[in-house]
Order: structure tokens, then C-alpha cells, then sequence
């Protein structure tokens, strides 16, 4: 089994632990992204959250690298 | 007496016109539920293909789309986009996105949802006519500052969008950005915002500005809409109604396929999954879309609320905490609602089922064209309805009425008094000659067709040939055996329930001992009818006078022969009512002919072999002119234009009757008869009737 092979399980291994996490939250230009539950195959899903702006209301999934996409295709739980 | 009947009816040749041009196919929901309706789910969960079919898809309306930029060279977008979007990020007038990030296909996934166009490639929005004004309010990020938002409300105030989409929201806003989305109500637009992600049991503050005081007018304006999947179950992440449950309903929001930004590197094609309140906001954006642009004259408000009470109800029964009014229902939307009426030009309005044309063999096919008029619904809502399903048409008589075997009547004459009656209609006449005069009372039919010596008792072929023949009234009569006044009241038209009066002077001569003649000269007054046809609700007519002139002409030819001629003909006035589609009817001239010939003793004796060709009483000329309903102006008042219909009969075909009768054997007779006429039910089809009748004394 190779080392990214490994990774991969270990993140979606994360990903998939983090329900009890209110928020999941990563400072990119002041955007924090909330963690609002798993959809129907275990994956966390996120919503886009700013202390000082609004948002666009769409559902976002981890990705391999520690981002965020709408896909969840190219999400980490899609691995 | 017994009577033994049999006939049978074929399917008629002749008459109408016909045409080698295929018509066109009438398009159904199906034609619509095309892969790329399909791919979208959405597009059937809010019941979308019936409106297609009905031909509408939002054309000629702008939606303002408040989003992170809308990829306007998008292959299934570009035709899409309306001029004038704006970028208040970057402020420039590119109002695609830029630059990567999570937000980059937002703006143009919620566009491709409301508009991504129909063209059998990818998918097609809910509206796909429908134009995207693109306003850049939010990065890549999908992050929005107010300024952006407020500038973009006021662009789309300016470039007059009708639907503002808000697939955004947050935990507070700057009253200066409430302020904004007041604006966009008094300018008459719908927004619609996203409840919001998180679960909660209330939507995003946005979505709750009428809670507040300052906004609650918004609450007629302004949509809330959470997201279902779907099963159209609520998605775990979709907040609630909750205190906005009066204005917010539910759209499929789960794993919606759309147009994505085409170098967005989030997905590996032009198109793509995304799921969010912000994915079931659109769907209520683009069905106002199509609303708006159905029915231009209805204010936002009004709209919003065809969207309230045509949603399915989802949840608990009525308006609920989690959906709301329930799930967008496009179809329902679309469809009349309520009690459908027909407007007049005083003001008022006529329920559909009401109005109806009841048309006698006088107005023959003359209405069976069709052409379309205006009808409403409960909410003021226009729609083309096909006047001739109100025109309804007596059933023809058929031919043992066409012939009117008088088999059941009995008669008794002693000295000077004659009665006779007649079991199967009920009539009753009697006749009495005191002092020179003939004196007559009857029920249930009448004097008015000139009874002549010799005229053949046995065979009324030349039957309708007065006028406004009446029924279930009474008449009396009298006169000299050339001379006599008779007076009439009963009831005409296709159901024999409208009264109507009719005066006859009848004058009589037999210059020869072969030829008799008739002039009768008649008067009717019909209450509600114009020559037995009866026009109700929107379309009804008031009173109706005729002047009308028979001639008869009996000749005998031979011992055994005979020929009688008749022709009739007159001039009706119709009075128009103000309430009425009908504004007037000119003098209507109508006329009847036929010629029937009869010979005696032809094989055996007392046989009979008769023929009769008969023009029905038509209407020869006239017109009704309708001020009727043709749709909505700008205002919403109803406009109305002027309509002339020709009323008289078009190509009406001549009947023909031929029969031979003989005793079969003592005290019995049989009958036999062909007969082809004219159905006006079917616009000119040719019905061919024969029958075969024994008739036995007992």
C-alpha cells in the first residue's frame, strides 16, 4: 500500500469522525466553514460562514488537499 | 295499436371541406421530458413539462441573479444573459467570475437553474426563456459584502429585472441593505432568498425582514425558500420556515445539476452537482419568472401569492413551521384557479359554466367554427378558451320524429265538434264549428301550420316548417273555413323551456278542385330566444320579434298524386342586453322550403310512395357583433375588441326524405323510409337514416 493510499484513508477517516464538531473552521480571507453533518454516505458536509458578510448557501465537501468544493466528486469522501 | 320500429343510422359522406395539410401536432408534457429536462430533477419535481406544453418558459422577463458572477460565455447560458449585468467586486461591467475558489460556479450554477437554455445540451432552467441580469456581489469565496449586494439591488431596480435571486444570507444585516431590499418591493420585484444551511428552525436573517418593523410590507414580496430532496422530504441542512412559514415554501435544493463556470477546476466539465438552499431558491425565482411573464399586468405581490396557494402541500396540513406554503407547484400555478368567467364590457362578469349557446336548427353550423375568447380565473388571470364548447346543439330529430307518424293520436268527430289527442306528446285539440264559425283550443301543439283539404294527415314530411315551432304551451283559434286568427303561447328552443307568444293570420283558397293554396301571416315574440336559439350568461340576448310569411301550394296531379309546395320566410329583431358579450344583432332573415310529392295506389291499394327535399329554416343573413374580453392591458384592466360572427348557416345541405308505405295485412301496415340530413353538430356531416316500421291494430 503506498504512502498516498494511506493518506487518503486517514483523511477520510478524519473527515468522516468530525460530526461532533460544531464548527470546523479555516481562515481563509475571514471565511470559516461550519460543519453541519454528514449527508447519506457519511460525508461532512460544510456551509460557508462569515462574521461579516453574507454567504452563498451552498453545500461544501473537503477536499484531498484540506480545501473545500461544492463537487462532491472531487471531494475527499469520493476517494 | 303496437308499432314495431327498427332503424339504423350511417356515417354520413359529403359536405365540409377538407384539406391535404397535415395539422400540427398540439405539443403534450411529454415532448418535453427531454434527457436534458430529465438530467435536471428538479424541473419534474415542480411539475414543469405541463407549462412547457401550455408554451411558457419566462420570455420576455429579466431575473436579477446577486451572486458570485455568472459565466455569460457559457455554451448553455449565452443566449441567456441580458445586457447591462455588472461586477460590484472588481466594478466592471464583466460580471463573470475570476478567480478559483468555492463560490466561482456558484453564481452561474443558480443562473443555469432559472435560464440555462433549451438546446439539447447539458440541462435547461425552470425559466428557459427567460433573461439572467449577472450581478456580481460575492468573490470566489463565495463571500458578499453589503455595498456589492445593494449596489446590485439597484441596478436590477434600474434595468427593470422583475425577480430579484438571493442565494445567499447571513446572521446579521446593515439596515442600509434592508433598506435596498425595501426598495426592490416598491418596484414591484419579487426577491427571493435562501433560507440558509444550517439546519435551523428559523431561515437567515434576510429571509426574516418582515419580521421587523419598518419591513413587514416585504412579507408580499419577499420569498424564503428551504430546500427539499428528492423525496421531497426537507434536507437535514435546510433551516426551517419557522416565523417566516407565512411567506416561504419549499424546492428541490438537494444534488441539483446545473451550468458551472467552464474553467472552474472543481469540476471536470461544464456542468455539475451542487446542493444548498442556494440551488432551491432559483426554482421559486424562475417560476415567478414565468408567472410575470404569462401575466405582465399582475403586481409582484399577486404573483407571489398564485405561488402561495398553487404550492402542494407538504408537512403538516396547511401553512407549517418546516415547509411553509409547501412545494412549488409549477403546473398548478400556471393552471386556472377557481370559478372561471367571462368579462363583459359594463363591468361585470359571467360565470363560464352559465354561459352557454344553445343553437336550433336555424343557426344551423354558423357557430360551429372555432374561434378563440378570453376567460378569468380567480385572480384575474387571462386564458384563450375556444367559444364553440359553449355552443351546444339539439339533438337531431331523428327519423321517425322527422316523419311524425301520428300513430298514437285518437279522434273523435260527432256532429260539428272534432277531438282529438294524442298519448305519446300529451296534445290535445279540439275543433268545433258554431254558427259558421271554426272555433279551436289545443295543448300542447298548436294551429299554426296550415291544415289544408287533402293535405295528407297520414305524413307531416314537411315537419319545422313554421316558425319557432311551440311546445308544452296552448292555442286557440278562429276563423272561417278560408279565413282564421289564431294565438299561441308555449316554449321554443333546443330545450323547449323559453317562452314565447305567437300570433297567425291564415288565409285559405281552393281556385280549383285541384289546387289549394295558403297565406299565413305570423307574428312571434320570443321572452329570452331569437328564433328557438338561446344565448345564456355572457351571451345572453333579450326579447326577439319575428314577422314571418308562409306560402303553401297543394296541387293534385292525378287521382293519386300530389304535390305540395311551401316556402317560409321572415325577419327577426334581436334586443342586446348591456351586460352582455353579445352588443348587438342585426336583423336576422331566415327562410324554410320544401317540396313533397306523394302518390296513392301505386302496387296495392291505398300504398303510398312519398319524397319529400327540404331547406330546414335557416338563417339566410345577419350578424351579432361581440364586444368581447382578448386579454389584459398594463394596467390590468380587461381590453376588449369588437367581434362581428355571420349567423347564417354556412353550405347547408338540401334533406331528403323518400318512403313507401302499405297494409301488409288486415289492420296492419308497414313502412319503410330513407332519410339523409344534415347534422350540425358535426359541421356538415351527412347522417343517412333508414328505417322499417309495422304498425298492428288490435
Amino acid at each position: 500500500m503506498n504512502k498516498s493510499l494511506i493518506f487518503i484513508l486517514l483523511a477520510g477517516l478524519l473527515a468522516s469522525c468530525d460530526e461532533a464538531a460544531t464548527y470546523k473552521k479555516q481562515a481563509v480571507d475571514g471565511i470559516q466553514y461550519m460543519a453541519i453533518g454528514s449527508d447519506g454516505d457519511g460525508c461532512m458536509r460544510y456551509q460557508i460562514k462569515s462574521t461579516s458578510q453574507m454567504s452563498a448557501q451552498v453545500i461544501l465537501y473537503k477536499t484531498i488537499d484540506g480545501g473545500y468544493t461544492p463537487n462532491k466528486k472531487m471531494s475527499l469522501c469520493s476517494f | 295499436m303496437s308499432a314495431l320500429l327498427l332503424s339504423g343510422c350511417g356515417g354520413g359522406g359529403g359536405g365540409g371541406s377538407s384539406s391535404n395539410v397535415a395539422p400540427t401536432p398540439v405539443p403534450v408534457a411529454a415532448d418535453y421530458r427531454t434527457t436534458e429536462y430529465n438530467t435536471q430533477y428538479g424541473l419534474g419535481k415542480i411539475n414543469a413539462d405541463d407549462i412547457y406544453a401550455d408554451g411558457y418558459s419566462g420570455s420576455g422577463v429579466v431575473v436579477g441573479v446577486i451572486d458570485t458572477g455568472v459565466d455569460i460565455d457559457h455554451p448553455d447560458l449565452v443566449s441567456n444573459i441580458a445586457s447591462g449585468g455588472y461586477d460590484y467586486v472588481d466594478t466592471d461591467a464583466d460580471a463573470s467570475p475570476v478567480s478559483q475558489g468555492v463560490g466561482m460556479s456558484h453564481g452561474t450554477h443558480v443562473a443555469g437553474i432559472i435560464a440555462g437554455m433549451k438546446n439539447d445540451v447539458g440541462m435547461h432552467g425552470v425559466a428557459y426563456s427567460a433573461k439572467i441580469l449577472p450581478l456580481r456581489a460575492g468573490n470566489s469565496a463565495g463571500s458578499f459584502a453589503s455595498s456589492a449586494i445593494e449596489n446590485s439591488i439597484d441596478r436590477a431596480i434600474s434595468q427593470n429585472a422583475k425577480v430579484i435571486n438571493a442565494s445567499f444570507g447571513g446572521s446579521s444585516i446593515a439596515t442600509s441593505l434592508a433598506d435596498k431590499w425595501k426598495s426592490a418591493h416598491t418596484n414591484d420585484i419579487i426577491t427571493v432568498h435562501a433560507a440558509g444551511n444550517d439546519g435551523g428552525a428559523n431561515p437567515l436573517l434576510g429571509a426574516q425582514l418582515p419580521l421587523h418593523a419598518g419591513y413587514t410590507d416585504l412579507s408580499s414580496t419577499l420569498v424564503a425558500v428551504v430546500a427539499v430532496d428528492s423525496n421531497n422530504t426537507i434536507t437535514s441542512y435546510s433551516n426551517r420556515c419557522g416565523d417566516a412559514k407565512n411567506w416561504c415554501m419549499a424546492a428541490p435544493g438537494d444534488s441539483i445539476y446545473s451550468t458551472v463556470a467552464v474553467d472552474d477546476s472543481n469540476y471536470a466539465s461544464n456542468y455539475g452537482t451542487m446542493s444548498g438552499t442556494s440551488m432551491a431558491d432559483p426554482h421559486v425565482a424562475a417560476a415567478a419568472a414565468i408567472l410575470r411573464g404569462k401575466w405582465p399586468s399582475k403586481n409582484a405581490s399577486e404573483i407571489v401569492t398564485i405561488l402561495y396557494d398553487t404550492a402542494t402541500d407538504l408537512g403538516d396540513t396547511g401553512v407549517d413551521a418546516i415547509y411553509g406554503r409547501g412545494l412549488l407547484n409549477l403546473d398548478n400555478a400556471l393552471f386556472a384557479q377557481g370559478a372561471l368567467t367571462i368579462s363583459v364590457a359594463s363591468g361585470g362578469s359571467h360565470l363560464l359554466g352559465d354561459s352557454t349557446i344553445s343553437v336550433a336548427s336555424t343557426l344551423g353550423n354558423a357557430l360551429n367554427g372555432s374561434f378563440g375568447i378570453t376567460i378569468f380565473d380567480r385572480y384575474k388571470r387571462d386564458y384563450a378558451y375556444d367559444m364553440s364548447q359553449l355552443v351546444r346543439h339539439k339533438a337531431h330529430a331523428n327519423i321517425e320524429n322527422e316523419l311524425n307518424f301520428v300513430d298514437n293520436s285518437r279522434s273523435v268527430e260527432i256532429d260539428d265538434l272534432w277531438l282529438k289527442v294524442n298519448q305519446s306528446d300529451q296534445s290535445l285539440k279540439l275543433q268545433a264549428k258554431l254558427k259558421g264559425f271554426d272555433l279551436g283550443f289545443a295543448h300542447n301543439t298548436d294551429f299554426s301550420e296550415v291544415e289544408m283539404d287533402g293535405f295528407s294527415s297520414q305524413y307531416s314530411v314537411s315537419k319545422n316548417a313554421q316558425f319557432a315551432s311551440l311546445n308544452s304551451g296552448s292555442s286557440i283559434m278562429i276563423g272561417r273555413p278560408n279565413l282564421s286568427l289564431g294565438l299561441a303561447t308555449g316554449y321554443v328552443g333546443v330545450d323547449d323551456r323559453h317562452p314565447a307568444k305567437k300570433l297567425n293570420l291564415s288565409l285559405k283558397t281552393k281556385p280549383t278542385k285541384a289546387l289549394s293554396m295558403a297565406v299565413q301571416l305570423g307574428h312571434i315574440q320570443e321572452e329570452e330566444t331569437f328564433l328557438a336559439n338561446y344565448f345564456s350568461g355572457a351571451y345572453k340576448t333579450g326579447k326577439s320579434n319575428t314577422n314571418t310569411l308562409d306560402f303553401t301550394i297543394k296541387s293534385k296531379l292525378t287521382n293519386d298524386a300530389e304535390l305540395i309546395l311551401k316556402h317560409a320566410q321572415g325577419v327577426t329583431q334581436v334586443s342586446s342586453l348591456n351586460d352582455s358579450v353579445v352588443s348587438n344583432v342585426s336583423n336576422l332573415k331566415s327562410q324554410q322550403y320544401s317540396a313533397t310529392f306523394m302518390n296513392n295506389n301505386n302496387f296495392y291499394k291505398d300504398d303510398v310512395l312519398f319524397a319529400t327535399m327540404k331547406k330546414p329554416m335557416h338563417i339566410t343573413q345577419g350578424d351579432m357583433t361581440l364586444h368581447m374580453a382578448n386579454g389584459l392591458n398594463a394596467d390590468d384592466s380587461v381590453s376588449f375588441l369588437d367581434r362581428v360572427v355571420l349567423l347564417s348557416a354556412v353550405d347547408l345541405k338540401t334533406e331528403l326524405t323518400v318512403g313507401y308505405s302499405a297494409e301488409y295485412a288486415k289492420d296492419s301496415q308497414i313502412t319503410a323510409a330513407y332519410n339523409r340530413i344534415n347534422l350540425f353538430n358535426t359541421d356538415l356531416t351527412i347522417d343517412n337514416q333508414f328505417m322499417l316500421k309495422f304498425n298492428q291494430k288490435f
